[in-house]
């Protein structure tokens, strides 16, 4: 008891509350800006974190995070153009209810929506993480490897339209964080003589490279064929253009299906953002006494979507916290910033950075909370965003992605770094190869490299005692059937 | 309707790199992991002295996979007649690549090496950032004038300051 409330004092403290305060605003404008998103941000933001306390540093970050989803619905109704595949379902309803003079009350409806759904997964990580984290204690290297190798596979088979380009994507980004000094024999590998490789790969300078630089230059490629989008004005002339209690109350079927959906689908490494919000999209309409409207301006369309990809987030640091596993891109990148704060995610996180984890629970509530209030109080500003033209933004963007770099690492090496891992994340775009597989595969690598090392050490001297693991034997017999069934299933699951 | 990435028929910037993509693709990923096999990692990775499992192991896994992967592909494209539509990587992709990595990279060592001419640390940053934006904006090849003018002047000026005297952090 006296560890959870010396976390919350540590969550509560100016430092924290600012912090977590400025990732929430960081994460809506850049969320909101078109082309850029969530994870996005978080790139960008993580060299932000270098100088900071643990505490401070993630929950910044889960700050962007958080206030990333709800900026991409404000493209997605203003615009009609979403930031993320997920926000497209946003639009559906969205949009057409924004034309029709309403815009506020979408975003409002998107706001409340949003925080209410990641409230209720994040109530579910907090009160299932800790449980989960005991079993998963149990598990030693062998199955460990087995559950890793598994969510990978998962993770392959489910990002985008080719599964070689996935499992390649994946190997070249675990290839990649084999550069460094060898944790068993500290001899170096792939450091090509430079000292500066010696710790690996800066996972800012590969995220930010292959993530952010590549969009921007795409968004500028656009050039000339950039027209200015009809952008629906967010004003308090119509006194019907807010959402009522009422109304919103009236919502709450919707929003708890999403928040179900959303968390359970989240807590699944791989299945992603997508799929929860076309999912509870798809149930709303089952259920709703007026399916013909939902397509037309519905609330209940905007709420079932906005709750529903709000929950992933909160559900997908479950497996992150329990296991060490990424369940998508926004949690991989997460995990590069619990490493570079010296905290390894996992089941012994709970034992070893204990208060950290309580704070970081306690940051999180916080951080929907100011979601909350910021998105309503900025509202009418935030939709100001979406029209400021890509000429402007994205230069300056780049500009920061090059100092926030050179701050955080200290030198030009990590720049060069960054602007060749850019010409890789282009090319990868333009082939259509998953630059999730790539960041996901370079998060995992050194932990599966490190089970499968530990497991053939275990299991040399006895290789029948490999019959003792049979959880772990489930799952590798699994996974070859798992993911035939994905990719057979591919085209209605994946995110594209 | 033909796919593009798997047709030649138009021509200039619009055209296709190669002729079929994702086979040419292929073969590129698979001579990568076989380079990676028998060059890269017997140069980079030291075995001798390993108690354990070699230090070379896991690349060397993944390096294989990656030619499984690449033969994988490369057979798939060998048979497939897709008749979607896909945009591919174009040669105005491979120009426009290639002058960003180049702006960027006048920028980088204007900021690296100004200060050091001019014989004023930090004073570097001052003069790489306005004509690296000025650059960028120059990509975008649609900006209006005030928008140059925004860009070299007042954004550097206030990324700076910002990190000067709000973050306590230097810049180049």
């Amino acid at each position: 008891m006296d560890l959870i409330l010396s976390a919350l004092a540590d969550a509560l403290s100016l430092t924290t509350f600012l912090s977590v305060a400025i990732g929430v605003l960081i994460g809506i404008v850049i969320g909101a800006i078109p082309g850029l998103n969530a994870p996005m941000a978080i790139a960008v933001a993580i060299p932000l974190t270098f100088t900071m306390a643990p505490l401070a540093a993630i929950g910044m970050l889960v700050g962007v995070m958080k206030g990333g989803g709800f900026g991409g619905a404000i493209g997605a109704i203003l615009l009609n153009t979403p930031g993320e595949p997920h926000s497209a379902a946003t639009t559906l309803d969205g949009h057409p209810l924004a034309k029709s003079g309403k815009p506020r009350k979408a975003l409002q409806t998107a706001l409340y929506s949003s925080v209410v759904g990641d409230s209720c997964s994040d109530l579910v990580l907090i009160l299932l993480a800790p449980t989960l984290a005991i079993f998963a204690l149990k598990a030693g290297p062998v199955e460990l490897a087995a559950i890793l190798i598994i969510s990978l596979t998962l993770i392959a088979s489910l990002s985008g339209r080719s599964l070689p380009k996935g499992i390649f994507a994946a190997s070249l980004g675990a290839f990649l964080a084999t550069v460094g000094v060898d944790p068993e024999t500290a001899s170096p590998r792939f450091t090509f003589g430079f000292i500066e490789l010696f710790d690996g790969l800066p996972l800012a300078a590969v995220a930010i490279g292959v993530l952010a630089v590549p969009e921007i230059i795409m968004r500028l490629q656009e050039g000339k064929s950039y027209r200015r989008q009809k952008v629906e004005e967010v004003s308090t002339k119509h006194s019907d253009d807010r959402i009522t209690f009422s109304e919103f109350r009236g919502l709450k079927k919707p929003i708890f299906r999403g928040a179900g959906i959303g968390t359970a689908i989240g807590a699944l490494p791989g299945l992603g953002t997508t799929l929860a919000a076309f999912l509870s999209y798809a149930a709303t309409k089952r259920f709703s006494k007026e399916p013909e409207k939902l397509g037309s301006g519905a609330l209940e369309g905007i709420a079932a979507t906005e709750s529903a990809n709000s929950a992933v987030s909160g559900a997908n640091l479950i497996p992150l916290l329990t296991l060490g596993i990424p369940g998508n891109l926004t949690a991989a990148l997460l995990v590069g910033a619990f490493l570079i704060h010296g905290v390894t995610p996992g089941p012994l996180i709970f034992e070893r950075d204990a208060q950290l984890i309580y704070g970081l629970f306690a940051a999180m509530i916080m951080a929907n909370l100011l979601v909350l209030i910021i998105g309503s109080f900025g509202l009418r500003v935030f939709a100001l965003i979406v029209k400021v033209p890509p000429y402007v933004v994205y230069p300056i963007v780049l500009l920061l992605c090059v100092v926030g770099i050179y701050v955080s690492q200290g030198g030009f090496f990590a720049v060069w770094l960054m602007l060749g891992f850019a010409v890789l994340g282009y090319l990868m775009a333009r082939l259509e190869i998953s630059v999730v597989c790539f960041i996901i595969g370079l998060v995992l690598g050194p932990m599966i490299e490190l089970s499968i090392r530990q497991s053939v050490v275990l299991l040399s001297r006895n290789p029948a005692a490999i019959f003792d693991h049979v959880f772990a034997l489930v799952l590798v017999a699994a996974t070859p059937v798992v993911a035939w069934i994905l990719i057979r299933d591919r085209a209605r699951l994946s995110d594209g | 309707m033909a796919d593009p990435q798997h047709t030649s028929h138009s021509t200039g910037l619009d055209r296709p790199v190669e002729i079929n993509q994702d086979l040419f693709l292929g073969i590129a990923i698979a001579a990568l992991g076989l380079a990676l096999t028998f060059w890269i990692i017997p140069a980079q990775v030291n075995d001798n002295g390993s108690f354990g499992l070699p230090p070379s192991l896991a690349p060397r896994a993944l390096a294989w996979l990656m030619v499984a992967m690449g033969a994988v592909l490369t057979v798939q494209n060998l048979k497939l007649h897709s008749t979607e539509p896909r945009r591919g990587l174009q040669r105005r992709d491979v120009i426009y690549l290639a002058a960003s990595v180049l702006a960027v990279s006048i920028s980088l060592l204007l900021m690296k090496w100004v200060g050091a001419w001019i014989g004023r640390p930090y004073a570097g940053f001052l003069v790489g950032a306005p004509i690296g934006l000025t650059l960028f904006t120059l990509l975008h090849t649609g900006a209006p004038t005030w928008v140059y003018l925004f860009n070299a002047i007042v954004a550097p000026a206030v990324i700076y300051a910002g990190f000067w005297w709000g973050l306590s952090l230097p810049l180049p």
